[in-house]
């Protein structure tokens, strides 16, 4: 092996000679060796008939219950998995065309559907316009632990908070729903302690003088 | 020691899955899950990335530690050429002011941070202390690659109360380095610059393995490059490694190794006299071995062939011996550190840290020397040297100071946060070092090169070995075990909905040093009326009670009110165990020696804006007993506690968020030094004779630090452009000797490939430059001890202490180079 040793100037300087080439023939000729991306699945092929109007699409059941825990999973038991590329959002179950655009317009349940849901939630849309407002608020203040064990060890995990605010968005209680270890949880906590919250829009949970909320809070050292 | 170590580790793992187990016990049902969510509003998923931003082009980032701190992040790190040191990357910070033997780094050099040097500093690597463990010196080429450092902090003023380090008056560098990547990857960087350097380094990530439980990296680098000056090189192999295991949720176990393998030749120091005749370029001779200068006299039994006999060098023009002969300043080492962690969450509420490592090192540094056959050293005597017959000679021979370290220890910390407001962190620091210190002489050939630079031959062909004898000449021979220990405990108090915070710590450390003197040989001779094979000198210790308080004040989100007061301590050296004089016979030099310690407070504000990150901090530090060279009695001049001193100033820094592609950070240290006693200098007459140092400047610290970054990243193009201003430096405690003030700009550029090819996925090249604008300069300075550099009236008005002088190293000239990093593997 004496040899590669005597020769690893050349050896070294071979290699990055040509991947330097390799580098900038790609770039200027904006040749891109990837493998043909993968086409999107495609939807269920789309009909256009003359026929009859479609099953009009059944009116809207009650708006949907908050997001399903499936994004809380409880799996404490589970080694973590490994980090994969977020899964792109499932693709929003095709509606069946409107029939709009070859049937004689009329008053299409499916326009009659949206109607009907604002008509049934403007609460809820204020409910969930002050979420998101509580959401925006941690997304600003939001900052990974600066404690020296957090430096060292660079911990990463989803830590679930709960917290109760009072109608004038005062943090009135709060902890841990689902640790992370101390150094996340606290990273968390402290998170909170920073954080202003709006005052509840006078119709969102009424009658209730507190609300509760729960976050997820993901840290990754970065 | 090592079996209970490992009993403790096996029981906190035991309790680790117990604890885990429990944890799963107590997660709610899917009916009390969906019972809360009724009643219960879900705000959604955030995510939170890391400190790993750009702000203020890598310098800065958003603190809340009470006490002073600066931090370089990976974009930091990214701005200078991969070989270099973690000096290096630090430069910026207040408080800093460093110079290495030239740009690649990996040479080293000193650093001085509020006018501490290293060995009054603390400097760990994830956290085990790297000091040496004998005189606490730091050498910063032997510890990492570029490429695998994840931060570099400094905590200016003091070490933490949880920090392993007894030679730490001042504060701590802190390195830590990368975890190994979450997916698979392979990295390749070839570095090209100026002074033929010549790097190759390459790192393979595993990525989650193992069920996604277990990664690791392993990197291996080699460098060489040329001196810029004279002639002589640097090799160096480097491998870090990292594996990490997820055990549970919130615990885990990680080693980190890695080892260095480096063989330098050394930078020629120069007297300010020689820098200003000669100009920077002045080095080792280089024509020895030429017709006419001979490396060896032709031995001839009966006639004296003298190699010490100087010439006027034809390179410089002045008197100058073989000695000075450039292939005998030689500086191999080699060590390795391994640090194995369990970060282990016991409870909810309780989080156990044993942090386990190792140290180990050999080496030394060697230098030519002349030595005359018909003389001795400790008692042994050198013989005949050249084989001609005849012991009048004085012969060329290459002496290095060798050192083997073994210093294994062992850092352990439990956190309670026994409410939500209240924390509290108990611990221990257990650390046995053996070092053994050896000084052997090794023939040279003719080519005027050592036939043992490693000083590993047990030859007496190879070796000088002690004429009629089969072991060794050695200037020095002794082993000194530290036991090093700490417990400390410190209390976090939150109030106020957690805007103040309450942090008080007292920390016990202690040092122990048995010095075994393993010289005169006639101690350890058996037969000789000397003999005596527990030849051990008495142990000396050192301890202090260090306590620490801290406050901090959250005005709002963006502003922080911070003050602090911490004890530091720094034990002496080991040298101050043994002496050697005339007749070998080791002892203690000084038994009233006492550890150096210091009082730092600090007090400071912080803003941390969305746009701008700032911190301005004032500091104090009142040293007792600080270290210097004296005259203790009227026949000994050693290391002493020389009185006090202050160290006091004002540190800023300022960091902007990006904005139109660019970033900007800047730095400023003012500080303020004062000797608060006369320095006993000499004795004349029997009696002590003192220097008036009372009010002067302490050496080697500058008024004034300057640095800026300019950093601009646009669309795959970054450049960064660094300038940093050092002030005047006194080198003489008296202050009559000075060093002038310069400036240097470092700069970057590179490109950033984002497309992919095939199995490449990204690819970076940069040009480096530092030094810029060619600036000639004495950067660092050899010794912080010289008294005078003019004759100086003593304080009794009548002796006058005559000149000293210390020796410099220059900066190094501009220097360019550039990289190219490739990545291959799969994408996050």
């Amino acid at each position: 092996m004496e040899w590669l040793f005597t020769w690893r100037h050349r050896i070294a300087l071979s290699v990055t000679g040509v991947l330097l080439a390799v580098i900038l023939i790609g770039w200027f000729t904006g040749v891109n060796f990837m493998p043909e991306p993968k086409p999107l699945p495609q939807g269920p092929e789309i009909m256009i008939s003359l026929g009859a109007p479609p099953e009009p699409t059944p009116p809207e059941p009650e708006p949907p219950p908050p997001p399903p825990p499936e994004d809380m999973p409880l799996e404490p038991d589970r080694p973590r998995e490994p980090i994969k590329p977020r899964p792109p959002r499932p693709p929003q179950p095709q509606r069946p065309p409107t029939p709009q655009a070859v049937q004689p317009p009329t008053n299409t349940p499916a326009a009659a559907a949206p109607t009907t849901q604002q008509a049934v939630d403007p609460i809820r849309v204020m409910e969930a316009a002050y979420i998101a407002a509580v959401r925006a608020q941690l997304e600003a203040i939001k900052r990974y632990p600066t404690s020296k064990e957090a430096r060292l060890q660079r911990p990463k995990g989803d830590v679930t908070i709960w917290f109760v605010l009072s109608r004038s968005g005062e943090v009135i209680d709060s902890g841990i729903e689902q640790s992370a270890g101390s150094i996340l949880d606290r990273g968390a906590q402290t998170a909170l302690t920073r954080a202003k919250f709006p005052p509840f829009p006078a119709e969102a949970w009424r009658g209730q003088q507190t609300h509760r909320f729960t976050a997820k809070i993901g840290f990754t050292p970065g | 020691m090592w079996k209970f170590s490992t009993a403790l580790l096996m029981g906190a793992s035991v309790l680790a899955m117990s604890a885990a187990h429990a944890q799963q016990a107590a997660t709610p049902t899917a009916e009390e899950e969906a019972a809360k969510t009724e009643t219960s509003s879900y705000v959604g998923r955030i995510e939170v990335q890391g400190a790993g931003t750009a702000l203020g082009s890598g310098y800065i980032i958003r603190e809340e530690t009470p006490k002073a701190r600066s931090t370089v992040t990976r974009e930091g790190l990214n701005n200078i050429v991969p070989s270099s040191n973690p000096y290096q990357a630090i430069n910026v910070l207040p408080g800093i002011r460093q110079d290495q033997d030239d740009a690649t780094g990996l040479f080293g050099g000193d650093i001085t941070v509020r006018g501490l040097r290293a060995d009054q500093l603390g400097f760990t690597i994830n956290g085990a202390p790297v000091n040496d463990s004998g005189n606490f010196a730091v050498y910063p080429q032997e510890y990492t690659d570029n490429e695998n450092l994840a931060e570099i902090f400094v905590t200016q003023g003091s070490a933490d109360t949880d920090a392993p380090h007894v030679g730490a008056s001042g504060g701590n560098i802190g390195i830590v380095s990368t975890q190994p990547l979450d997916y698979l990857n392979f990295r390749v960087a070839q570095t090209i610059g100026e002074e033929n350097l010549f790097r190759t380094f390459g790192r393979f990530d595993t990525g989650w393995i193992s069920g996604g439980d277990a990664k690791m990296f392993i990197s291996y680098s080699l460098s060489d490059a040329d001196k810029w000056r004279g002639e002589g090189t640097a090799d160096r192999a480097h491998v870090d490694g990292q594996f990490y295991l997820k055990i549970a949720d919130a615990s885990s176990f990680s080693v980190n190794w890695l080892y260095n393998d480096a063989i330098n030749n050394f930078y020629r120091q120069m007297s300010k006299s020689q820098y200003e005749t000669l100009g920077r370029d002045f080095e080792y001779d280089t024509f020895w071995g030429s017709a006419g200068y001979p490396i060896h006299l032709t031995g001839v039994n009966g006639v004296a062939q003298n190699e010490s006999l100087s010439v006027v060098s034809p390179e410089y023009g002045i008197n100058t011996t073989r000695s000075n002969f450039w292939p005998l300043q030689v500086n191999p080492f080699r060590n390795a550190v391994v640090n194995v962690k369990w970060n282990l969450q016991l409870a909810d509420d309780l989080r156990l840290d044993i942090e386990p490592y190792l140290w180990w090192g050999y080496g030394g540094g060697g230098f030519g020397r002349t030595e005359s056959e018909a003389g001795s050293v400790n008692g042994m005597a050198f013989g005949d040297l050249n084989g001609d017959g005849d012991q009048i000679d004085t012969i060329l021979l290459y002496r290095s100071s060798v050192t083997r370290t073994r210093r294994p220890g062992v850092i352990t910390k439990f956190t309670w946060e026994a409410t939500e407001d209240l924390t509290f962190k108990v611990g221990g620091w257990y650390e046995k070092a053996q070092h053994r210190q050896t000084q052997p002489y090794s023939y040279v050939d003719d080519n005027g090169v050592p036939l043992d630079v490693w000083a590993l031959s047990e030859s007496c062909n190879t070796v000088v070995c002690v004429d009629g004898q089969t072991y060794a000449v050695q200037g020095r021979d002794q082993l000194t075990k530290t036991t090093g220990y700490s417990f400390f405990g410190e209390g976090t108090v939150e109030l106020f909905d957690d805007a103040l915070k309450i942090t008080g710590g007292l920390a016990y450390r202690a040092i122990e040093r048995d010095g075994y003197a393993l010289l005169p040989i006639a101690i350890l001779t058996e037969g000789n009326p000397s003999y005596d094979p527990d030849a051990k000198y008495p142990q000396v210790n050192y301890n202090e009670l260090l306590p620490s308080a801290a406050v901090s004040y959250n005005l709002d989100e963006t502003s922080q009110f911070f003050a602090s007061a911490t004890k530091n301590m720094r034990a002496p050296s080991n040298f101050v165990l043994f002496t050697y004089n005339g007749a070998g016979t080791a002892q203690i030099i000084d038994d009233n020696i006492r550890a150096e310690t210091s009082w730092v407070y600090e007090a400071g504000y912080r803003y941390t804006g969305e746009f701008l990150t700032a911190s301005v901090t004032g500091f104090y530090n009142d040293f007792q007993d600080y270290l210097a060279t004296a005259q203790i009695d009227p026949t000994t001049k050693t290391t002493a506690n020389i009185g006090g001193v202050v160290i006091q100033g004002v540190e800023l820094e300022v960091g902007t968020a990006p904005w139109e592609g660019f970033t900007f950070y800047a730095s400023a240290t003012y500080t303020d030094s004062e000797l608060q006693d006369d320095l006993a200098n000499g004795v004349s007459g029997g009696i002590i004779r003192y220097l008036p140092t009372a009010g002067k400047e302490l050496t080697d610290t500058p008024e004034w630090l300057l640095a800026a970054s300019i950093g601009y990243e646009n669309s795959g193009f970054f450049a960064s452009i660094t300038p940093k201003y050092v002030d005047e430096r006194f080198f003489t405690l008296m202050n009559d000797g000075s060093v002038d003030s310069y400036v240097t700009v470092d700069a970057s550029l590179g490109y950033r490939f984002d497309e992919s090819w095939g199995m490449m996925k990204g690819a970076k090249i940069t040009l480096f430059g530092r030094n810029l604008f060619d600036e000639d300069y004495l950067g660092q300075i050899e010794s912080t001890s010289t008294p005078n550099a003019t004759s100086q009236l003593a304080t009794d008005g009548v002796y006058v202490f005559s000149a000293a002088s210390t020796n410099f190293t220059p900066g190094s000239p501009a220097f360019v180079g550039v990289t190219l990093t490739v990545d291959f593997g799969e994408s996050e």
